[in-house]
């Protein structure tokens, strides 16, 4: 107690300064993280909608923060105006014939993109407005080659290829659901009880081909628009991969947001690859399958097997696709069912 | 005779009680004045009052011709410098030491002062009644006695022409009760002006030019004190007797214990 | 009845009255304190002291306990909702804007609020004001001023060392359940902490600062004669700078967001 009475002074100095001292910290640390001291560029660009873009959202180039978003609003022509502003040690990217590009929700967050303009000038002046590839304005800049297309927003296209997929998985599983529900009325009908006049057995048969028939024809439609998908898919894909600074690199390297949440060593990768190059084979196959049921209905059943097998290799395919491509990885292992049909595969028609 | 403090017309209230009503009266400068009076009489009060420690309901109170109530900060400061007031109960600051006790008031009225000055006049203070306590403590280490010796030391730091005390020897020892006699005598001696509020008759028969008596909410008598003393009034002579009793026998004549003596030396 | 409230009312008009008139002669004689070179300056500096080193032990545990509590239950339940990175504007509003001003209030009141009453009502009975007044020595500047000073300033650096312990202590703590990175932590706070939030947070602690000092030897003065009057007065002065000090803080709050 003395002793704090004593040295009062120099235990309450120490006191306000340390505190002080803290305060001023904290202020430059967050001046300098703010930017308080730098100058900031204004500018101004038209998106179609509003949909993920929020004041304070980042303006990237090459992933890197740029800029921020400053106030979204309705032009008169109920388009989406974007007021933004540059950093000021990025302001010399914002060359002429720049255009902006808004990404797509996804993995890779929602980001306003700027893609600079191939020009070799001062950067524009501040409080311009710059065209997005959401109008013509700005495609025709990129059609032109104007405008440098950062490897970044490749990103997009894979997310684009693993939207397109969905659907036609999703027909591809109407499909399979409609076979499996054929093969079940396919094996009632054989394996009916003996009360069953044959007369109403037949009719069953009939008509049961007569669905089948139909539903094949469906497949094959569906099975023919799905490999064309698939091959368009694996095309891109394969395109992406040869690419040396391309996508796939890109998200796999160090510094790709995938690879820094998932870092599986291009294990992601290789499974979206195989998957796909499986999916094609199996539609291959449901293609082969169907073009052979319409010329030999009466082996049928033989067949129904046959494709029983190949729907179910598809689910799988279908059930790794589902569960991958970012989080679960593999196809669960599924016990093998025991087929009821066997007999008649050894039969001749 | 030029007055030191004159009050008319004071009135002051607590608690819904009336303690003083219409009290006017005035106190010759450079003489003694000792007021005296039965238990709740307002004594105290007007003291403090008369002081400019306690703001009155109703009245004036003059010091040195000023109306202390009514003048400005810097001139009030100046006014109490002139007044050094000792309380009953020391009044010592509790959680100073007994040096800052001293220092406080005299860095307050002069802020110029360098230590050494602040220093030399402390002890120049203690030497006057030769107190040697160590003054690193605080005022709770000092017995009775000794607090209100210092407390009346501590009223005359800042030189004053007048001292008010309230009840300086009561509630101390002997020897300490004679201390403060003797310092009240050699201020009188100096010249200065003392108000004081008293039981003690050997105090008041010590210093007391004039007497005022005090009876319930009112002066009963005021005046001279050989001519207050042999007063006829039965009221002013029964208070005397009254708050005589504590320091004196019955049989003692009223006179005789109020005499002047100046043997005390 | 209808006297007594009538009774009532005056009695309280009259106190409002006298509490404006103390808080007016308060801030007049604030502006002359620095004007003078006076002894006022020591007061000022223990009450310092004793309202601010003394309770930095207190302040800093309790501000400890509560950024960790906030961080592990942050940590937890957060990324649950996908939401994560909200712990950071947690931390900012409960540490930084609310609890972190009115918790330190609570703990100078309890701890300094009811010296400063209990002391100044001693003071009044032992008759040391008097003293005070005898030689000129004003009380409100010689002794409400470094209070009123001190006790502010004490809050609003108190306010910071909590902020210390509560944002950055609690980091460490936090640390031992899940680790997280520091420079990733700062930069996830500093990109959340605007000035807004900071001039918040030093305004509040700077007004329950004054508050409390004012409510308290307000209260101090207001015994009159008996020590049996200063524990009455001190609990007033408690009751009366809590719930002060909650309002002030509602209308601050409201301020923020205006």
């Amino acid at each position: 107690m003395r002793f704090r009475i004593r040295y009062a002074d120099q235990i309450v100095g120490v006191f306000v300064v340390l505190a002080i001292a803290f305060l001023l910290f904290i202020l430059i640390l967050m001046g300098s993280k703010q930017r308080w001291f730098t100058e900031d560029y204004f500018f101004s660009t038209t998106v179609r909608t509003a949909k993920g873009v929020a004041s304070g959202m980042a303006i990237t180039l090459s992933g890197i923060e740029i800029g921020k978003v400053e106030d979204v609003k309705l032009d008169e022509n109920n388009n989406v105006k974007v007021d933004f502003l540059i950093f000021e040690s990025y302001y010399d990217r914002v060359k002429k014939n720049s255009v902006m590009q808004l990404t797509a929700s996804g993995i890779v967050g929602k980001a306003l993109i700027l893609h600079p303009g191939i020009n070799n000038g001062d950067p524009i002046p501040p409080n311009t407005h710059i065209p997005s590839l959401d109008f013509a304005e700005g495609q025709k800049l990129a059609e032109k080659g104007l405008v440098t297309i950062s490897q970044t927003h490749r990103s997009e296209r894979i997310l684009r290829i693993l939207e397109a997929v969905e659907p036609v998985m999703e027909n591809l599983q109407v499909s399979l659901v409609t076979v499996n529900e054929i093969l079940v009325t396919l094996r009632d009908a054989l394996e009916g009880d003996e009360s069953r006049a044959l007369g109403k057995l037949i009719k069953n048969i009939d008509d049961t081909v007569v669905t089948i028939d139909k539903s094949l024809s469906d497949t094959t439609g569906n099975a023919n628009t799905l490999i064309n998908n698939i091959d368009e898919v694996v095309k891109n894909l394969e395109e992406l991969t040869a690419d040396p600074e391309g996508l796939v690199p890109e998200l796999l390297g160090n510094k790709g947001s995938i690879a820094k949440i998932l870092d599986d060593d291009e294990v992601l990768f290789e499974e979206i690859h195989t998957i796909l190059v499986e999916l094609r084979k199996t539609a291959e196959q449901a293609r082969e399958f169907s073009t052979y049921i319409n010329s030999t209905q009466p082996q049928v059943s033989g067949i129904l097997e046959e494709g029983r097998q190949t729907l179910d290799k598809t689910k799988d395919v279908l059930e790794g696709l589902r569960n991958n491509p970012l989080l679960r990885g593999g196809i669960p292992e599924e016990r093998e069912q025991p087929s009821t049909f066997e007999s008649y595969r050894d039969e001749d028609f | 005779m030029k007055d030191a403090v004159k009050v008319s017309g004071l009135r002051f209230e607590r608690n819904n009680l009336l303690i003083l009503d219409d009290i006017s009266l005035s106190f010759p400068a450079e003489a003694s004045t000792v007021v005296m009076g039965s238990s709740g009489s307002g004594k105290s009060t007007l003291l403090k009052i008369a002081a400019g420690i306690i703001m009155p309901d109703g009245g004036r109170v003059e010091l040195y011709g000023e109306n202390i109530f009514g003048v400005g900060e810097k001139k009030l400061l100046q006014l109490q410098r002139r007044t050094g007031f000792v309380f009953q109960d020391a009044a010592l600051w509790a959680n100073m030491s007994l040096y800052s006790n001293m220092e406080v008031p005299l860095r307050y009225h002069y802020p110029d002062m360098t230590n050494e000055e602040v220093d030399s006049k402390i002890n120049q203070l203690l030497k006057r009644v030769d107190f040697r306590e160590d003054l690193s403590v605080r005022p709770a280490q000092l017995s009775t006695g000794e607090q209100k010796i210092f407390s009346f030391l501590r009223a005359l730091v800042t030189e004053p022409e007048l001292v008010f005390l309230d009840e300086p020897t009561t509630s101390v020892d002997q020897s300490s009760a004679d201390k403060i006699i003797n310092l009240i005598r050699k201020l009188k001696e100096e010249g200065k002006t003392i108000i004081a509020v008293t039981h003690s008759a050997r105090l008041t028969s010590l210093i007391a030019d004039y007497l005022i008596v005090m009876g319930e909410g009112g002066v009963l008598a005021e005046g001279p004190f050989s001519e207050v003393i042999r007063t006829k009034d039965q009221r002013v002579a029964d208070i005397l007797s009254d708050v005589l009793d504590m320091s004196s026998s019955y049989d003692t004549d009223l006179l005789e214990l109020l005499e002047p003596e100046f043997d005390d030396e | 009845m209808v006297a007594r409230i009538g009774h009532w009312v005056n009695g309280k008009i009259r106190d409002s009255v006298y509490a404006a008139g103390y808080f007016y002669e308060t801030i007049k004689a604030l502006l002359l304190f620095f004007r003078r070179r006076q002894v006022g300056y020591k007061v000022l500096t223990m009450q310092m002291l004793f309202t601010g080193v003394e309770a930095l032990g207190v302040i800093s545990l309790l501000s400890l306990s509560l950024g960790a509590v906030i961080i592990i239950e942050g940590l937890i339940l957060l990324p649950q909702f996908g939401q994560g990175d909200l712990i950071y504007t947690i931390l900012i509003t409960i540490i930084t804007r609310e609890l972190g001003p009115i918790l330190t209030a609570f703990i100078i009141i309890a701890r300094s609020g009811t010296a400063i009453s209990t002391e100044i009502g001693n003071m009044v009975v032992s008759h040391e004001i008097e003293a005070y007044v005898s030689f000129g020595i004003n009380p409100i500047s010689y002794l409400v001023v470094p209070r009123f000073l001190g006790v502010t300033f004490s809050m609003v650096l108190l306010n910071l060392y909590f902020n210390i312990f509560g944002l950055i202590g609690s980091y460490l703590l936090g640390t031992l359940m899940q680790p997280i990175g520091f420079s990733e932590y700062l930069n996830g706070l500093l990109s959340v902490l605007t000035t807004a939030d900071i001039i918040s947070s030093l305004g509040k602690s700077a007004v329950f600062g004054m508050i409390i000092s004012l409510v308290s030897t307000y209260y101090g003065f207001k015994v009159e004669r008996a020590t049996t009057e200063v524990p009455q007065k001190a609990i007033k002065a408690v009751g009366h700078s809590i719930v002060l000090c909650i309002l002030a803080n509602v209308v601050l709050t409201l301020f923020y967001y205006l």
